[in-house]
């Protein structure tokens, strides 16, 4: 049956509901080396450097792995740029979704991923969440709220992850894994 | 102004404002050596190809340089495609915005900044804006309408980028600089 709807004019973004936490998956392929943004990820992590692991097409897409730290520390890191959409409702909720685990064995200590992002690459760190856990077979999200004061649509989040990992006596490969990146974001529209 | 829209449960594109000139950031690491696409950007400018410059994370995003053009002539580009979003206007405004300056020193001369756009990478230069000059150390927004007759959603935008400096009378370095890049369209939610 059809209703009759008033507005104003025609219908604007503003007129629109706010749909929460949009979901923007991040490609892998877009991280870079962070200190040398001209490069890809390698293919086997080393030193401060996490990789891109294949995956067998039709097993398991693309991830992120650091290097094997068993018996060691590992901190390793990548970094891209996620621009924030036309329909992203400014000032509003946004995070980076870090969907994270182990591989082989878990650390005997700590594993953990972390975030860091700036807006338009300057500025104060606007990632407000503090390193979680990650030292679990089973991969989990992790969330990373923003800042999202003065955030708007257009702007450019330099953002930064990290995989760090402390063991002391485990015999077997410690490896930390990042299986997906995602931005979420209140939009409009 | 109050009008009635009849609602049959679902809306067309139509149905609502354009948002003018929504800011798409292309991601500079999206761009390629322009004769050689299966290459990324090299970290040091060379040749005719512009370099892709890590930016120090926390303090300012990568960027887009040329080599040294102090005392000599250059012409470096960049590659890279977009592909128009589903609520592109059809043959409404584009605009290519580059945020540009100069590094260390002023030319004496020339610095510049160009811009080349294909439809589907094909026909003739979309771009009707000429070669722009950026010879200032404060960067600013660089303008490059693109016409819009006979782009629709889904059209592949075959884009070119140029750092150009003529200078013959200066000691230290000359370099261009772009910032950002970033597509500006009309479009409807």
């Amino acid at each position: 049956m059809a209703t009759i709807l008033a507005v104003s004019d025609v219908i604007n973004r503003s007129d629109m509901q706010q749909e929460a936490l949009a979901e923007y998956p991040v490609l892998l392929s877009d991280f870079r080396v962070h200190d040398a943004v001209q490069t890809n990820l390698p293919g086997t992590a080393a030193n401060d450097d996490l990789a891109i692991i294949s995956g067998t097409l039709g097993s398991a897409a693309p991830s992120l792995r650091s290097s094997d730290a068993k018996a060691t520390t590992v901190t390793q890191y990548a970094r891209t740029q996620i621009p924030l959409p036309p329909e992203y409702d400014a000032g509003e909720t946004a995070g980076i979704v870090l969907k994270a685990g182990m591989v082989t064995t878990i650390s005997d200590d700590s594993a953990t991923v972390d975030v860091q992002c700036y807006r338009n690459g300057g500025g104060s760190d606007i990632c407000a969440s503090a390193a979680q856990n990650c030292n679990s077979l089973t991969p989990s999200e992790k969330t990373f709220f923003l800042t999202p004061t003065s955030l708007v649509p257009g702007d450019v989040l330099d953002v930064r992850v990290a995989v760090a990992i402390t063991d002391g006596a485990t015999g077997t490969a410690v490896i930390g894994e990042i299986l997906s990146v995602t931005l979420i974001c209140d939009i409009k529209g | 102004m109050t009008i009635y829209i009849q609602y049959h449960g679902t809306l067309t594109r139509d149905a609502f404002t354009q948002d003018a000139l929504a800011a798409y950031p292309v991601k500079l690491n999206k761009f390629r050596v322009h004769d050689a696409q299966q290459t990324n950007l090299p970290g040091t400018a060379s040749a005719d190809d512009l370099a892709l410059i890590t930016g120090t994370l926390g303090t300012k995003l990568p960027s887009i340089r040329t080599s040294d053009g102090k005392n000599t002539t250059v012409n470096q580009y960049a590659r890279t495609q977009f592909r128009l979003p589903p609520e592109y206007d059809a043959g409404n405004t584009i605009t290519i915005r580059l945020n540009a300056g100069m590094v260390t020193t002023v030319s004496s001369t020339t610095g510049a900044v160009d811009v080349e756009c294909y439809k589907n990478g094909a026909g003739a230069d979309l771009c009707t804006t000429a070669q722009t000059s950026c010879n200032n150390l404060v960067a600013a927004d660089k303008d490059f309408t693109i016409t819009p007759a006979g782009l629709v959603p889904g059209d592949i935008l075959d884009i070119r980028i140029k750092g150009a400096i003529v200078d013959s009378a200066t000691p230290t370095a000359v370099i261009v600089e772009v910032n950002s890049v970033t597509v500006l369209l009309d479009i409807r939610i």
